[in-house]
C-alpha cells in the first residue's frame, strides 16, 4: 500500500506488525484463561477478606490489589495481558522464561526508574507504573520468543500439545513469525518413556522448571529434578530411573510445551476434536474435580477441573490414567444369569430384570419381607441407593439394607482437606497417603511446606510414640479393626485431639444418606458420629444361615471386601439369590445368580458425598457402552415390574430438593 | 611525573613466611582486628563509608551501603561470606592473595564479621584454587590455635569462626546470589533480587542476613582501619568517587604480565608502564580493562584515570570490573577472542533464563559457521540483535557479561567479521593490522 | 553396590556439622563420594549420598551435574587440564594444547587406551599472569611450554592420581594442610 513503510523482514517491527492477535483476547488454552480466571478470583477474595490493598496503574488504569499480588496478577486484574510460561498461580515464581517482562516503574534505594523487569516476580507496590504494550516490551517478547523458538523442534504436527500449546498461542500473538536461526538444533532422544504414563520429549523443553517445582512444591517427591547446566540442561527422573510418583500427570498438564506428553492420549485426538465435560473422580474418596475428555462418545483422557476445596487443579494418577477403564474390554456388556448347570450364560435383560423380580416376589410371600436383604453401593450415586432403597424397603418391606463393609466409625472427618493445609502436626496411621488419600497427601505437603511436621506411624499403638498434642491432626484409614479404632479413640483422647476416619471409597456414606439406615438420616449425625453398621454382619449371617434366600447387590464386592473373607465367602456360597450389577467381574460376581452390566462412572449421573462431606452431583459425559445400562435405569425398571413406576426421568428427580439440609426419604 | 604507587595490600607481599601467623603479627598482623573487636559496629561502618570502598569484586557496589543493611543487633545468625570463587577471565589477584597473604584475609574477614555482626564466615574457594586453600585454612588453623577464632575472642564475648568451603567447577557461583545457593548445596543458580525479594541483607543465606563481599574487598578493611576512611580516601588521583587502591592483574601481550596494586586513577598509561608496557616490538590493538565481561577498549585514549568512572567513561566499556586488565597486540584475531569468550560463556550459563541459555547457545553456533567459513553477511545484524534480546533481560549478569565482548568487538572490529566472512579467515591480524 | 563406609559417613557427618542444613554439605559431600567411587560419581554414589543427607536423589543429581569438576564417567589417572581461554589462548594455549594431543596420540577430551592420560581443554584457571597455565590435579604448571609438557608426563607416570583421590575430598581442619 502507498505511505505504508515498508519493514524490513525479520525486523522486529516487522514481526510487531505480523502479530494481530494479541492482548487479553487473544487465543488462549484453558490452563491459561484458568490462571487468569483464579488469579482474578483470589484477588477478589483478598480484597474482601480486607486484606491491606495497594493502588497502581497498569497501562494507564488504576487497579487496586492484596499486598502480596505480583505485578503480572494485578495485570490480570487490570485486564492486560501478559505472556508467560514459567509463571504458575500455584507455583513459587523463579522469572526464568522472561516471557512476563514489562515496564516497571517504581522507586528504589530513593531513585524512581521504569525498567524492563519480570513482572511475575515482582510484588505490586503503591505507586507503581506499569505498561505492558510499550515498543520496548514488544521487543522484548518478540526476543524472548525468537530464542525459545531456536533450539524448539518444529514437532506441531506430530505434538500433542498442538492446538492447546501456550507457546503456539504466545507466538501467534507475541512472537516472530519466522525463523533466522540456520544451524542445528539441539537433539535428544525423542519420545522417551519415562514412566508408565509420561513420555519426555527433551527437544521440546523450555526449561520453565514447572515441572521439577510440581515435583518438589507440590507432590513433595521431588521425582523430576534438572541435571547438566546451561543449554544442556534436562529435565528427567533421577539418571535412569522411572517417574514414579502418582501426581505424575500434572506435569503433562502445566508443561507449557510438548516436553511432558500422555502416553495413554498420545495421537488419541486433536484437542479441537476432544470434548470436555465435567465430572468426578470416583477411583477413591477424594472426589477430585475432572474434566473427562472424549472424542466420538470414547473417553480418551482425563484432565483435571478447579475445584479450591478437594483437588485444586490436580489429579492423581490413579485416576487421570486408571479411568481408562471406562474403555476396558474386560467390561461386562451383557446381562448373565446362572443356568440349571450352575454356568453363568449369556441372556437378554428382559430375561434378567425378569428373573430378579420373579424371586423376589417368590421370596417375600413364602419367607418374609427379611428374608429379602440389599448391599447398597459405596461407589455408585446416592441416587443408585435411594432407588434400591425404594425397591427393597420401600416395595418389599425389608430392612436389612446393609453397605457398609468396613469397621470403621461412621464419621465425617474433623480434618477436612483444605484444613489440612493449615494444620502444624499431622500424623498418618496405616496409610500411604500420596495413593490412599492423595488430596490430603498434597495439602499435608503444603502444610509441611510452611513449618508443620507431618509423621507416618503404621499402627495405632505406634501413636504413643508420635508426640500427640491437642493441636495434632490424626488421620486414620477406614480399614482398620473394630479393636483398632478403639485404641485410637483412646490415645487421641488423652492427647486432647481428636482423629479423623478417612473413607477409601467415593460414596462410602451415599448409601447411609439414601436412608438405609432409617427414615432419619441426618448429615449431621455423620458430623457427630455413629458406630460402624452392624447391618452387613447380620446380613452375611442371615446368608449364610439360609434366613436370607435374596441378595440384590448394588456395585459392591462383598466377598472380596468385607474384612470376615471367610464369612463372605460362605454367605455367598449359600443356596441364596444373588442378584449383582457390576462394570467387572470379581468375587462376588463369580458367585452371582444375574449378573447386570451397569454403566461407568462416566456413562451415568448422580451425586456422591466425598471423603469429608462435600456432596458433588454430575451428569453423564458419554453413551453407555454398549450393552450397559446406568444403574438408575435398572432399578427404575425392577421398581416398575414390582408394580412401583416412579415418576422419575433423570437423576435429578430422584432426590428431594434441599437434601442434606433435611432427612431423606 | 608518574603517580606515585603505594602498597596498602602488597605492602608486605614479599616478606619471607608472611602467610604464617608470626611473620604477619610481627608486621603489625590483627592489630586491627583488636582495635575492631571493641569497636561498635557502626563505627566501622562509618570508617569504611569515608573510605569510598568499593566492592572488589567486579561489580563495585559500594561496601558501606551492603554492611548498613544489616539488622542492628544479633536476634538470629548473621553470615558473612567472602567470594573467592574468581573465574572472571583474566583475573588472578584473589589467588595470589590467598596464597601470599592468606592472614590479611582472615583478619580482613574478622574485621568485617565485627561490622556486620555475624559469628559465622564461609569462604567459598573455586574447586581449582587447591593451593590457595590450603593457604588459607592453614592460616585459618593458626589463628584458631592463637584465640583470634573461637569463642569469646579476645575476651570480647564474641564469637568467630570461620569455614572454607570449595566449589566445584562453575563460573555463576562468582555471582553473588548463585553463590549463596551453591553454599547451601543447590545448583549455582542466581536468586532473586529486590524488588523481588529482600536484600539478602535481610533474608540470605538459610533464609538470615547474609552479605557476599570479594576477597581483596575484606582484605582492604585491615588497610582502612589503620589509616582510618578518611586518610584511605585521599589516596586515589581520578574520580572521587574511586578511592583507594586496587590489584590488578595485568596479562596478554605485555612484558611484565603480573598482580599489581595500583593507585585508582592512574593513568591508564601508567598502569601498562607498570607491566612493562606491550612486549616488545609489537603495539596495542586493543585491551581488555577489567575481565572479559568488560569488553574490549579502542587502543585509544590512554591517558585517562584507570578507575571505576574514567574507564567506562572513556572506553565505552563496562568499566572496572575486576581488575582482570588483559592487553592484545596486533597479532590477535580479535574475532577469535572474542568466539573463545562466547563459547566460555555458553558454557557457563547456568541454563535459567532463556536469553542467556538460547541466546549464547545460538551465538556459539553462530561463531563457529562464521569461524568455519560458512558466515553471510546478515550474521553481523543477527548477533546483534540477539545481543539486544539478551541485554537488560537476562536473570543475572552473566547474559550481561557476555554480550559486552561481542558488541564492544563488533563495535571496533567489525572488519574482522567482514574478513571471516567474506575470506574464512583474520586477514587483519594476520597482516598485524591494528584497524581496518 | 554401597561402597560408604563407618568412616566415610562419619567424614560426612563432620562436613555436615559445619552447616545449619544437611543440604550445605552437599558439595563437600560429593568430594568425598567422589573419592570413595574411585574418581567419578556413578548414579550409586549419588543416591547413597542423597540417602546419607536426606536429600531428594534428583537434587543430588542435579548439583552432581551442574559442576564441571564431579565427572559423571570414569577419569584418567592423571588429566592435563590446559587453559583455552583468552589470555592463555593469545599466549599460545591452543599450540600448547595441540602439542600435547599429538604427543599423547589423543585429542583434547579423551583418554590414552590404558587410561592414564587424558588431555582437557579447560575455562580460566586464575592463572593470567603466566599464561598458558595448566592444571594436573592440585597443581598449576604456569609459563608452560613443550618442555614442560614432557617433564610432566615423564614425571606423572610414577606419582599417584589426584583424579581418583581429589585433593578436594579432605577435610579443611584436618590433614597436612
Amino acid at each position: 500500500m502507498v505511505g505504508t513503510p515498508i519493514l524490513k523482514p525479520d525486523s522486529w517491527e516487522h514481526n510487531i506488525a505480523m502479530s494481530t492477535q494479541n492482548g487479553p483476547d487473544r487465543p488462549k488454552t484453558p490452563a491459561e484463561s484458568a490462571d487468569v480466571n483464579k488469579v482474578v478470583t483470589d484477588t477478589k477474595a483478598a480484597q474482601d477478606a480486607g486484606v491491606p490493598m495497594v493502588s497502581l496503574v497498569v497501562d494507564g488504569k488504576s487497579v487496586s490489589v492484596p499486598k502480596g499480588t505480583l505485578v503480572i496478577e494485578a495485570a490480570f486484574s487490570a485486564g492486560s495481558d501478559v505472556p508467560y510460561f514459567c509463571y504458575h498461580p500455584r507455583l513459587t515464581s523463579v522469572g526464568a522464561c522472561r516471557m512476563c517482562l514489562a515496564s516497571v516503574e517504581l522507586e528504589m534505594f530513593g531513585q524512581r526508574r521504569a525498567s524492563i523487569m519480570a513482572t511475575c516476580t515482582v510484588p505490586a507496590a503503591d505507586g507503581m507504573v506499569i505498561k505492558t504494550t510499550t515498543p520496548d516490551v514488544k521487543k522484548a517478547q518478540n526476543g524472548v520468543l525468537e530464542l525459545i523458538l531456536a533450539n524448539h523442534p518444529l514437532d506441531c504436527p506430530v505434538c500433542d500439545r498442538g492446538g492447546e500449546c501456550p507457546l503456539q498461542n504466545m507466538t501467534i500473538s507475541y512472537g516472530p513469525p519466522n525463523t533466522r536461526f540456520i544451524e542445528d538444533k539441539r537433539r535428544y532422544v525423542k519420545a522417551l518413556p519415562i514412566s508408565d504414563h509420561v513420555v519426555l520429549d527433551r527437544e521440546r523443553c523450555i526449561t520453565c522448571m514447572r515441572c521439577t517445582r510440581f515435583a518438589s512444591e507440590i507432590a513433595g517427591d521431588s521425582k523430576l529434578g534438572l541435571i547438566n547446566r546451561g543449554a544442556q540442561s534436562e529435565v528427567g527422573p533421577f539418571l535412569g530411573g522411572t517417574f514414579d510418583s502418582n501426581f505424575s500427570g500434572n506435569t503433562i498438564e502445566i508443561c507449557p510445551v510438548g516436553a511432558l506428553t500422555s502416553r495413554q492420549f498420545r495421537f488419541k485426538g486433536r484437542p479441537w476434536e476432544v470434548k470436555s465435560s465435567d465430572s468426578i473422580c470416583t477411583k477413591c474418596s477424594n472426589g477430585c474435580n475432572i474434566a473427562v475428555g472424549h472424542r466420538m462418545g470414547e473417553v480418551v483422557r482425563i484432565n483435571g477441573r478447579v475445584n479450591e476445596d478437594i483437588n485444586e487443579e490436580w489429579t492423581c494418577d490413579k485416576g487421570k490414567f486408571g479411568n481408562a477403564d471406562v474403555n476396558s474390554s474386560e467390561r461386562l456388556t451383557v446381562p448373565l444369569i446362572r443356568d440349571a448347570h450352575g454356568v453363568l450364560v449369556e441372556t437378554d435383560w428382559d430375561t434378567a430384570l425378569s428373573a430378579v423380580i420373579t424371586n423376589m416376589q417368590f421370596v417375600s410371600e413364602n419367607y418374609g419381607a427379611n428374608a429379602i436383604a440389599a448391599f447398597g453401593t459405596t461407589t455408585g450415586t446416592i441416587e443408585d441407593n435411594v432407588l434400591l432403597g425404594k425397591l427393597v424397603h420401600g416395595v418389599f418391606a425389608s430392612s436389612n439394607l446393609a453397605y457398609q463393609l468396613t469397621q470403621a466409625p461412621r464419621r465425617l472427618p474433623k480434618a477436612t482437606i483444605v484444613s489440612v493445609e493449615s494444620a502444624k502436626h499431622i500424623v498418618i496411621v496405616g496409610m500411604d497417603l500420596p495413593y490412599d488419600q492423595p488430596m490430603y497427601y498434597l495439602r499435608s505437603v503444603k502444610a509441611q511446606r510452611n513449618g508443620a511436621t507431618v509423621i507416618s506411624v503404621q499402627t495405632p499403638s505406634d501413636l504413643n510414640g508420635a508426640n500427640l498434642t491437642s493441636e495434632s491432626v490424626v488421620l486414620v484409614p477406614d480399614t482398620l479393626s473394630a479393636a483398632d479404632y478403639e485404641a485410637i479413640k483412646l490415645i487421641t483422647l488423652a492427647a486432647g485431639c481428636d482423629y479423623s476416619v478417612l473413607v477409601s471409597d467415593a460414596n462410602a456414606y451415599g448409601p447411609y444418606l439414601a436412608g438405609f439406615d432409617g427414615a432419619d438420616a441426618w448429615v449431621d449425625d455423620l458430623h457427630t458420629g455413629l458406630p460402624a453398621s452392624e447391618v452387613a454382619n447380620h446380613v452375611l449371617n442371615g446368608l449364610a444361615s439360609g434366613a436370607i434366600k435374596h441378595a440384590f447387590v448394588l456395585a459392591s464386592d462383598p466377598v472380596g471386601a468385607y474384612a470376615d473373607n471367610q464369612l463372605s465367602n460362605r454367605a455367598f456360597s449359600s443356596d441364596a439369590f444373588v442378584v449383582v450389577t457390576s462394570q467387572f467381574m470379581n468375587a462376588t460376581t463369580a458367585k452371582a445368580s444375574v449378573v447386570l452390566p451397569v454403566a461407568s462412572f462416566a456413562e451415568t449421573a448422580g451425586s456422591y458425598l466425598n471423603v469429608d462431606g462435600q456432596l458433588q452431583t454430575v451428569d453423564a459425559v458419554v453413551p453407555p457402552k454398549a450393552g450397559t445400562r446406568p444403574q438408575w435405569q435398572v432399578l427404575l425398571e425392577l421398581n416398575a415390574r414390582a408394580g412401583n413406576p416412579l415418576p422419575v426421568f433423570n437423576p435429578s428427580d430422584v432426590l428431594p430438593t434441599g437434601f442434606l439440609q433435611g432427612g431423606s426419604e | 611525573m608518574p603517580v606515585e604507587q603505594t602498597q596498602l595490600l602488597y605492602r608486605h607481599r614479599n616478606v619471607p613466611g608472611i602467610n604464617r601467623l608470626e611473620t604477619y603479627v610481627a608486621h603489625g598482623g590483627y592489630e586491627q582486628f583488636r582495635k575492631a573487636v571493641a569497636m561498635d559496629p557502626e563505627a566501622i561502618i562509618e570508617e569504611v563509608k569515608v573510605s569510598g570502598l568499593r566492592g572488589r569484586g567486579g561489580a563495585g557496589f559500594p561496601t558501606h551501603i551492603k554492611w548498613n543493611a544489616f539488622p542492628k543487633n544479633r536476634d538470629v545468625e548473621h553470615y558473612f561470606i567472602i567470594n573467592a570463587d574468581e573465574g572472571e577471565p583474566g583475573t588472578a589477584k584473589d589467588r595470589d592473595l590467598m596464597n601470599a597473604l592468606p592472614h590479611l584475609l582472615v583478619e580482613g574477614c574478622l574485621c568485617s564479621m565485627v561490622a556486620v555482626r555475624a559469628a559465622k564466615c564461609y569462604i567459598y574457594i573455586r574447586g581449582e584454587y587447591i593451593e590457595p586453600w590450603k593457604s588459607v585454612q592453614k592460616a585459618i588453623n593458626e589463628a584458631y590455635a592463637a584465640g583470634f577464632l573461637g569463642k569469646n575472642v579476645l575476651g570480647s564475648g564474641l564469637d568467630f569462626d570461620i569455614y572454607t568451603h570449595l566449589g566445584a567447577g562453575a563460573y555463576e557461583c562468582g555471582e553473588e546470589s548463585a553463590l549463596m545457593s551453591s553454599l547451601m548445596g543447590e545448583r549455582g543458580m542466581p536468586r532473586l533480587k529486590p524488588p523481588a525479594a529482600p536484600l539478602p541483607m535481610i533474608s540470605g543465606v538459610w533464609k538470615r542476613p547474609s552479605v557476599v563481599n570479594n576477597v581483596e574487598t575484606a582484605a582492604t578493611i585491615p588497610a582502612i582501619l589503620e589509616l582510618g576512611g578518611a586518610k584511605y580516601a585521599e589516596i586515589g588521583v581520578g574520580s572521587p568517587r574511586s578511592r583507594g587502591t586496587k590489584l590488578f592483574s595485568v596479562s596478554g601481550h605485555v612484558n611484565k604480565p603480573g598482580i599489581y596494586e595500583i593507585v585508582l586513577g592512574t593513568p591508564f598509561s601508567e598502569v601498562l608502564d607498570i607491566a612493562g608496557g606491550v612486549r616488545d616490538g609489537h603495539q596495542l590493538k586493543t585491551y581488555i580493562p577489567g575481565g572479559s565481561s568488560m569488553g574490549f577498549a579502542p587502543p585509544t585514549p590512554l591517558d585517562y584515570p584507570f578507575d571505576y568512572e574514567g574507564i567506562p567513561q572513556n572506553t565505552q566499556t563496562l568499566g572496572l570490573g575486576s581488575g582482570g586488565l588483559m592487553i592484545f597486540d596486533e597479532t590477535t584475531d580479535v574475532f577469535k577472542v572474542t568466539h573463545r569468550l562466547v563459547d566460555f560463556y555458553h558454557h557457563e550459563s547456568c541454563g535459567k533464563c532463556t536469553p542467556c541459555r538460547e541466546g549464547l547457545d545460538w551465538l556459539s553456533k553462530i561463531y563457529a559457521r562464521i569461524a568455519a567459513g560458512g558466515g553471510r553477511e546478515q550474521d553481523i545484524d543477527l548477533i546483534w540483535d540477539i545481543c539486544d534480546s539478551i541485554r537488560g533481560k537476562s536473570f543475572c549478569a552473566l547474559g550481561e557479561g557476555a554480550i559486552w565482548p561481542v558488541m564492544t568487538s563488533l563495535r571496533l572490529f567489525r572488519h574482522e567479521y567482514l574478513s571471516y566472512i567474506q575470506h574464512g579467515r583474520n586477514t587483519y591480524s594476520e597482516a598485524g593490522q591494528l584497524g581496518a | 553396590m554401597a561402597k560408604f563406609t563407618d568412616d566415610t559417613k562419619r567424614r560426612l557427618d563432620a562436613l555436615i556439622a559445619r552447616y545449619p542444613t544437611s543440604q550445605a554439605a552437599l558439595l563437600p559431600a560429593l568430594w568425598v563420594a567422589q573419592e570413595v567411587y574411585g574418581g567419578w560419581l556413578p548414579p550409586e554414589a549419588m543416591q547413597e549420598v542423597a540417602d546419607h543427607l536426606g536429600v531428594p536423589a534428583s537434587d543430588v543429581a542435579g548439583v552432581a551435574t551442574f559442576y564441571t569438576m564431579y565427572n559423571k564417567r570414569p577419569v584418567a589417572h592423571h588429566r592435563i587440564e590446559i587453559c583455552q581461554n583468552v589470555a592463555c589462548m593469545v599466549n599460545g594455549a591452543d599450540e600448547l594444547i595441540g602439542y600435547c594431543e599429538r604427543k599423547l596420540g589423543i585429542h583434547a577430551g579423551e583418554m590414552t587406551t590404558d587410561g592414564t592420560f587424558s588431555v582437557e581443554r579447560v575455562e580460566c584457571l586464575g592463572a593470567c599472569c603466566h599464561a598458558p597455565a595448566l592444571m594436573v590435579g592440585s597443581t598449576y604448571y604456569e609459563n608452560a611450554t613443550e618442555q614442560t609438557v614432557d617433564k610432566l608426563i615423564a614425571e606423572l607416570a610414577d606419582m599417584p592420581s589426584e583424579s581418583v583421590n581429589p585433593p578436594q575430598s579432605q577435610m579443611p581442619e584436618q590433614g597436612e594442610f
